[in-house]
């Protein structure tokens, strides 16, 4: 069945996707490679997310973290927390789950074309950023310098290893790790992922960043951004709230004016100022 | 002014009795001493009814359910439906007529606000494939129904669009205005019924115009033009009102279930015993309750009543005004009857006006 004709029928229905890959990344975290049965392209932009379906169980919110250049099915990176998350967890190569989507906004890489970009990615936050940093990377002539900050808790939670690898050796990317808490093997920086901005010396003035990590993160990374000087409509962030629909009518996802799911996940910081405000003051 | 007939009343009563026959007719049911519900109808008695106020749940409930499936599931393999088999997945989307019968202009406006978000976007197609099948003949109220209506302050005390057929009072006859060829349509079928004269639209004016009187209590139950909350919200969020009636409120979500512009819902699976299939379903959830904004990990982004509170007012009095232009309360005071803690938000509206006096004095 075509999406189209899902469509007629509801907003709701899923489309069946195979699992055709899966890797476990960390003790809480799976990495799976998912193809549509029907053999279509999601046609995502970075950032955007769907809903994965494990029905019977339910439904969840999750980033689609490969680049819109991957044409050969999508991948996503999963966090075992809850439910759905757990169920997929006992599921492997071969079986089916349920896909929604592609939903939300994506984030606004033209914006920043010709400027140097700063990532800041923090734990799970790294997942909706790496299609945004894969898709600067095919297209690098396009920016200036560009510089990730990846702050995660300890060792064994680092995500993504290969790709930081591959960062951290190219001389045309200026990749940081840090870890709040190391072990014997760490050899990296120790502490919060704000320490690193005083590492690294930027023109703010001529810099986007791309945010995205905890709630409790945002506020201190964000008055760093500020601080050296880049403009809050040049930085980007992702926020993640409860969803129950993913298409802007079950309500759950309100920040303010916003429905997250559909007036985001990404915003820029501009935007959110007001309502973020709010919310950290209380 | 769109087409107008007049009919008698009894000639209107047997028309509606016929098409009880044929299509569901629901209307307000007096179910005890000042209490009405909307339930299936054989007749027109609804019409008549002289102590109206509106109903515990409002008509809303017949084009967004309490609860309904949104698509079922089955595994055709010999497995469970949540361990990794392709599945069928069927949605069957209800399309019955149905005629809603005297809904009152506060409850036409809320249906005209339901269907903005539902056709916003991404359009919902189990609200729309009821909608589009029901017929909707709203009833002109001529005077306010209760100390706790403030639908003239929200201006939703008149009607002008969102009916089929809106009937008028007129005594022996029903001045029937028509709002849609739907609506024209089905007028076909109706007996003895003719053209409004220039005298019929001059007593119809002179009813309209006795309301202005009659409502002004019910419009004074706001301290300022109903067009101005949002601008009273602006700016409210610190405000200590919101602590106040925060502290007042048990987030028990009543309010949510009886508004007829509330809308959220909640998402549940539910799967047979054989767990070979099973059905997604959507259920009315409300802002008020604690968990609707919590996410796995324990944060809760709006974890204090208050916080919930003013979300709701915030939603109804700023933020839909600001997506699509209309106030999205409607003035019909259900919550204010059902809500344990007495909480009136015409009330709660006068009370951040004259803390923003207050502010303004100070500096
Ligand atoms: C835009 C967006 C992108 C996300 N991307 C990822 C990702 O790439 N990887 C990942 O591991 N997680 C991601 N999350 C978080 C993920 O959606 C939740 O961890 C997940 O919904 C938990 O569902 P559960 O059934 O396992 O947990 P339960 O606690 O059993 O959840 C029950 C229900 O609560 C709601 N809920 C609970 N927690 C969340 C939450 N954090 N966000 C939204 N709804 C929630 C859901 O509606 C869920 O159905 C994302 C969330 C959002 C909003
Ligand atoms: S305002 Fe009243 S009805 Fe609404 S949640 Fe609070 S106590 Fe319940
Ligand atoms: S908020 Fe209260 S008065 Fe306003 S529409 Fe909803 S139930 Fe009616």
């Amino acid at each position: 069945m075509t999406r189209s004709e899902h469509h007629a029928k509801s907003l709701y229905v899923p489309e069946s996707a195979e699992i055709v890959d899966r890797k476990t990344m960390t003790n809480d975290e799976t990495w799976y490679h998912l193809r549509f049965k029907s053999g279509r392209t999601l046609g995502h932009e970075p950032g955007q997310f769907v809903q994965v379906s494990i029905p019977g169980v339910g439904e969840a919110p999750i980033s689609i973290t490969s680049p819109p250049s991957m044409t050969d099915g999508f991948e996503l990176c999963i966090r075992h927390v809850g439910n759905v998350t757990n169920a997929i967890r006992q599921l492997g190569k071969g079986n089916v789950v349920g896909i929604r989507g592609p939903f939300g906004t994506s984030f606004d890489l033209a914006a920043v074309r010709g400027y140097d970009i700063l990532f800041v990615a923090g734990g799970l936050g790294l997942v909706p950023l790496r299609p945004v940093i894969h898709t600067a990377l095919e297209e690098r002539d396009q920016y200036g310098r560009i510089i990730i900050f990846y702050g995660t808790r300890s060792p064994d939670t680092v995500l993504y290893r290969e790709d930081l690898k591959k960062w951290q050796s190219d001389p045309s990317v200026d990749c940081h790790i840090t870890v709040d808490l190391a072990d014997d093997t760490w050899r990296g920086h120790v502490g919060l992922v704000t320490e690193l901005f005083h590492l690294v010396s930027m023109d703010g003035e001529n810099t986007g960043a791309f945010i995205c990590g905890p709630d409790i993160m945002f506020r201190f990374v964000l008055a760093e951004a500020r601080a050296i000087g880049i403009s809050d409509d040049m930085v980007f962030l992702s926020l993640e709230r409860r969803m129950k629909c993913g298409v802007g009518k079950c309500g759950h996802c309100q920040e303010g004016p916003f429905f997250v799911c559909r007036d985001g996940p990404c915003f820029s910081y501009d935007q959110l100022q007001e309502t973020l405000q709010r919310e950290w003051t209380e | 002014m769109d087409t107008a007939k007049v009919v008698g009343k009894p000639a209107f009563a047997s028309f509606i009795e016929r098409q009880a026959e044929e299509v569901s007719v629901v209307a307000p049911v007096a179910r005890a001493a000042g209490e009405f519900s909307y339930g299936e109808v054989q007749d027109a008695s609804s019409l008549e009814e002289e102590e109206y106020i509106p109903t515990l749940s409002s008509p809303k409930k017949y084009l967004l359910p309490p609860q309904e499936a949104l698509f079922r599931f089955s595994s055709p393999a010999d497995s469970a439906v949540h361990e990794g088999e392709e599945l069928e997945y069927t949605a069957d989307v209800e399309q019955k007529r149905r005629i809603l019968l005297a809904v009152r202009p506060c409850d036409i406006a809320a249906i005209h606000r339901m269907d903005q978000v539902f056709s916003d976007t991404e359009p919902d197609p189990h609200y729309l494939a009821r909608r589009r099948a029901a017929i909707i003949i709203g009833l002109d109220c001529l005077e306010p129904c209760d100390e706790l209506a403030f639908c003239a302050a929200v201006g939703t005390s008149d009607a002008d669009e969102g009916f089929d057929l809106l009937l008028t009072d007129l005594g022996e006859d029903w001045l029937v205005r028509v709002g849609t060829d739907q609506g024209a349509e089905l007028l076909e079928e109706c007996q003895e019924i003719r053209d409004a004269t220039e005298q019929d639209l001059q007593r119809l004016k002179d009813v309209v115009q006795a309301k202005e009187k009659v409502f002004r209590k019910c419009q004074e139950r706001l301290d300022f033009p109903g067009e101005d909350i949002p601008e009273v919200l602006e700016g409210s969020e610190d405000s200590p009102v919101w602590d106040e009636y925060g502290d007042r409120c048990l987030g028990c979500g009543r309010c949510n279930l009886v508004c007829p512009t509330c809308f959220c819902f909640d998402v549940e699976d539910t799967v047979s015993l054989d767990l070979k299939e099973g059905e997604r379903t959507r259920r009315w959830d409300g802002c008020t309750l604690l968990e609707f904004a919590a996410v796995a990990g324990g944060e809760n982004f709006r974890r204090e009543r208050s916080d919930r509170l003013r979300h709701m007012f915030l939603h109804k009095g700023k933020y839909g005004p600001e997506r699509y232009g209309d106030l999205y309360c409607i003035g019909c005071g259900r919550c204010a009857r059902t809500c344990l803690a007495g909480i009136d938000h015409p009330e709660v509206y006068n009370a951040l006006m004259r803390h923003r006096d207050k502010g303004d004095d100070h500096g």
